[in-house]
């Protein structure tokens, strides 16, 4: 439940992106709204495996040029708690030869920089690619309404980056994926990745993802996949001497004690996803003792934690904005003390960092550690190794392919690089100044020109870097620890699975069912009729075809 | 006073003083958003931290989110674009409907019923995202301002209301017209349109407001992010603010960055400001024929 809305529908929309991207490996619905947007999409789901693709995935050789000081272990990410006071050159030669233009189409969550021409830290980065990159930039959230008609129309740029959770709303995507993209086997499988060795230092899981018809499609951007944290207000809870959750009873007595309408605070924001999990509901499907598949909407543990939900809406534990309107901007009452405890994604963290690092300088939100509803042993969620791709338009040629990859190793280079800190900031003295801490700071310039339009080229392993906030990269580093730690076992580990659109589609209304359970509107024996509606309209087509790609892949 | 009948009694005092109550709090209603959404679009970060949201009592005023959107020439730039494409994109719309209004309203112009049918169907079916896409690819259009206006060059609701609207002009003036020698244009253009000016306000203003707010077709025609109108621009500073998918791991948002210095609800506020002042500008002065134009056209449907 996470960001502020132009109006419910889109808000739902873009975390169904959240919930697409976490589904497809889970496979299973999130309950945040997972509505796919595309009613017209006919996809019947597909899966890609990696143990079948050993021939086709590139080489993994490790590029490090500065080392993490807090390791990641488990699939967590590695923690850096200073910037390096010199950055590696990565890329030495200029990726394009021929100096031709670069076409680009990526999707931005910011405001619109100026154009090439009148942005000099495209110049400074375009200098070191040895073209211009044409960047066709589309707001973040209308990305798929444009996917599909250039996909039809197969009027695509030279470089496509699709965020893999666009992907389950466009019709017969593989098709499109055969007759439009350059197959990258015979350019990076095995050895031939180390032509590119940004490239080469991806992930091999998140490279299984870049496979569709067997063959090599896609250069994959790597993610840590963890779904949801619950962050609350450590300086908060400091205050009034309140002490984080570790069990479910200490949830319902948190609200009380917090609870403070008089004062304008309320304890809860969205939870009800890291209730699900805290009473051990599965991420997306689990097996049964026969060995069927069962979605964490059909499990025990997910009707106990509505139930739980509801209780919290019930007792007035939850502010009412939220209680009036499931999507309202959490980020503002969060930050501003009015609700101490919500659910968010991990990015969540240093952006509301940054946004109060003036303003209120105290505002110290933190994780809570992973906990089960009884003390127990806890359990968290996973999610895809990889959810962007790039793609390279097909039929440019032979040379022109080998350029583009070049540009894509460019972007690909990691924390600790001078061509990372040159395309995430620009130039150094110009667009950023070093502050103390090591960490950039833009300028004013900066702040005019620089965009994040590069990352979306690509991607770089997962990194906890932003050590200008005091204490979050190690902060962050133990919980990613703790949390990978527990991290339940995936039955589709290493399996893409694009879910089926009309399963999808059941996200949205059973959501709905839920939000109206939770406010009251409905009783909790409601939830067995939605649970019901699910299956009919469609929930047991997608377990038929879970179960499949299980089968199919001996598991 | 003077609109009562006589055989009406005095009004009572709850009446006398209910009415300006119950008329001024309707106007409150109206107001009181507008209001919030300025007094927002002028507060700093810290103001609307404090408010938790929407900032009602007016704290630490500033015009630091006028400033960001405004500088940097992207917005000002696409200001400029918007303005172009609704001046010229609302006088090609008019013009078009004007003359195949008058030409569906002339009874026994050559196959005007089939035409008026062709017309009507389009109330019924839409032609889709990606047909749509295709047609205007294979024109050559792409990229092309004219993208932004052909499309939706003619509305079909908008040529009914004005051909209803001409077909209540009574056939006599037409034929007057016609003794005295007139063609069809002149006809038009010396009877017909000055006898329409509140429709023709109208339809212009719907036209208008259409061109002004429309993104979609922007969104998905013009690749090219220096032809982009301003909604587009201002729409990518709406989801500055919001999170990435969990998917995108690693990614940060401009507001990760350091890029928005200026709060993202201040900010968001100002392009609600900024979206809706012209509109607001243009209205009044259209305001006296709206009812007669749009009422016209509904009773003569």
């Amino acid at each position: 439940m996470t960001g502020p809305v132009r109006g419910g529908a889109s808000r739902r929309t873009f975390i169904s992106l959240l919930g697409a991207g976490a589904a497809a490996a889970a496979g299973g619905v999130t309950l945040t709204g997972c509505s796919d947007g595309g009613s017209g999409a006919t996809t019947s789901g597909r899966a890609e495996t990696e143990d079948k693709l050993a021939g086709l995935l590139p080489k993994y050789t490790a590029y490090e040029p500065v080392k993490p000081d807090l390791p990641g272990e488990n699939g967590a990410s590695p923690g850096f708690s200073h910037y390096p006071s010199e950055f590696k050159r990565a890329v030495p030669d200029k990726a394009v030869a021929s100096g031709k233009e670069v076409s680009a189409m990526t999707p931005l969550w910011s405001p619109l920089p100026p154009g090439l021409g009148n942005n000099s830290y495209y110049d400074a980065n375009n200098e070191r690619i040895g073209a211009p990159v044409r960047f066709n930039i589309l707001n973040g959230n209308d990305y798929g309404d444009k996917l599909g008609p250039i996909l039809a129309a197969g009027n695509v740029p030279e470089l496509l980056c699709i965020p893999g959770w666009n992907i389950s709303g466009l019709t017969r995507f593989s098709q499109a994926a055969d007759k439009l993209f350059e197959d990258l086997t015979p350019h990076l499988a095995g050895d031939k990745v180390s032509a590119y060795p940004m490239l080469a230092n991806l992930p091999t899981r998140a490279w299984a993802y870049g496979v569709w018809n067997s063959q090599l499609k896609a250069v994959p951007f790597p993610s840590d996949g963890f779904p949801w944290a619950l962050f609350y207000r450590k300086d908060v809870f400091d205050q009034v001497g309140a002490e984080p959750p570790k069990n479910a009873d200490d949830v319902l007595a948190l609200g009380k004690q917090l609870t403070d309408a008089k004062a304008g605070r309320w304890t809860f924001g969205s939870v009800a996803d890291e209730m699900a999990r805290m009473f051990g509901a599965p991420g997306g499907w689990r097996k049964d003792s026969s060995g069927k598949l069962v979605n964490k909407i059909e499990t025990p543990e997910f009707e106990a934690s509505v139930a739980f939900v509801r209780k919290l809406f019930q007792s007035g534990y939850v502010h009412p904005e939220v209680v009036a309107n499931a999507g309202a901007d959490e980020n503002a009452l969060f930050e501003g003390g009015k609700l101490v405890i919500r659910q968010n994604g991990l990015g969540g963290w240093h952006e509301a960092l940054q946004r109060q690092q003036t303003a209120n300088p105290a505002f110290d939100p933190q994780p809570v550690t992973p906990f089960a509803h009884d003390g127990g042993t806890p359990m968290t969620w996973g999610g895809d190794p990889a959810g962007i791709f790039t793609f390279v338009k097909k039929g440019v040629g032979e040379e022109r392919v080998k350029e583009l990859l070049g540009v894509l190793n460019y972007t690909s280079a990691p924390f600790g690089t001078e061509e990372y800190v040159l395309y995430n900031y620009g130039v150094e003295g110009k667009h950023y100044v070093k502050q103390a801490s090591g960490a950039p700071k833009l300028t004013a310039l900066g702040q005019k020109e620089v965009s994040q339009t590069y990352i979306f080229l690509g991607g770089r392993p997962t990194a906890i870097t932003e050590s200008e906030y005091t204490g979050y990269v190690q902060s962050m580093s133990a919980w990613q620890n703790a949390a990978a730690k527990v991290r339940e076992k995936n039955l589709f580990e290493g399996i893409r699975v694009e879910q089926p659109a009309k399963m999808a589609a059941l996200a949205q209304p059973f959501d709905d069912a839920l939000q109206d359970i939770f406010r009251g509107r409905k009783p909790v024996s409601e939830l067995k009729t939605a649970v019901k509606q699910w299956q009919t309209n469609g929930g047991n087509e997608g377990r038929d075809f879970y179960a499949k790609v299980l089968s199919d892949n001996g598991r | 006073m003077s609109t009562r009948a006589v055989w009406e009694e005095e009004p009572t005092v709850a009446g006398r003083l209910g009415k300006p109550v119950v008329l001024t709090l309707i106007a409150l209603a109206v107001a009181f958003p507008l209001y919030v959404v300025v007094v927002t679009s002028l507060s700093s970060t810290k103001a609307v931290t404090r408010a938790g949201g929407l900032v009602v009592v007016p704290r630490e005023l500033t015009v630091a989110a006028y400033v960001q959107l405004l500088s940097g020439g992207v917005v000002t730039r696409a200001l400029l674009i918007s303005v172009l494409i609704t001046a010229i994109g609302t006088a090609f719309s008019l013009g078009v409907t004007v003359l195949a209004a008058y030409g569906l309203s002339r009874p026994g112009s050559l196959f005007h019923r089939p035409l008026l049918f062709v017309v009507l169907l389009t109330f019924l079916f839409g032609p889709g995202i990606i047909p749509s896409y295709l047609l205007v690819n294979s024109l050559g259009l792409i990229d092309h301002y004219a993208s932004l206006i052909l499309p939706a060059a003619v509305s079909a609701f908008n040529l009914i209301v004005m051909r209803s609207f001409f077909m209540g002009i009574p056939a006599e003036l037409i034929d007057s017209g016609r003794i005295d020698g007139a063609g069809e244009f002149a006809i038009l253009r010396r009877i017909v349109l000055p006898l329409s000016k509140a429709v023709v306000a109208v339809v212009g203003l719907f036209y208008a407001v259409g061109y002004w707010n429309a993104f979609f077709n922007a969104l998905l025609y013009i690749n090219d992010n220096n032809k982009w109108p301003l909604q587009m621009v201002l729409r990518t500073y709406i989801v500055q603010q919001q999170p990435l998918p969990t998917g995108a791991g690693g990614v940060v948002t401009g507001a990760g960055l350091g890029l928005a210095p200026a709060p993202g609800l201040a900010i968001k506020m100002a392009i609600v400001v900024i979206a809706i002042v012209p509109v607001l500008l243009v209205y009044p002065f259209i305001q006296r024929h709206f009812t007669k134009g749009v009422i016209i056209g509904a009773v003569k449907g």
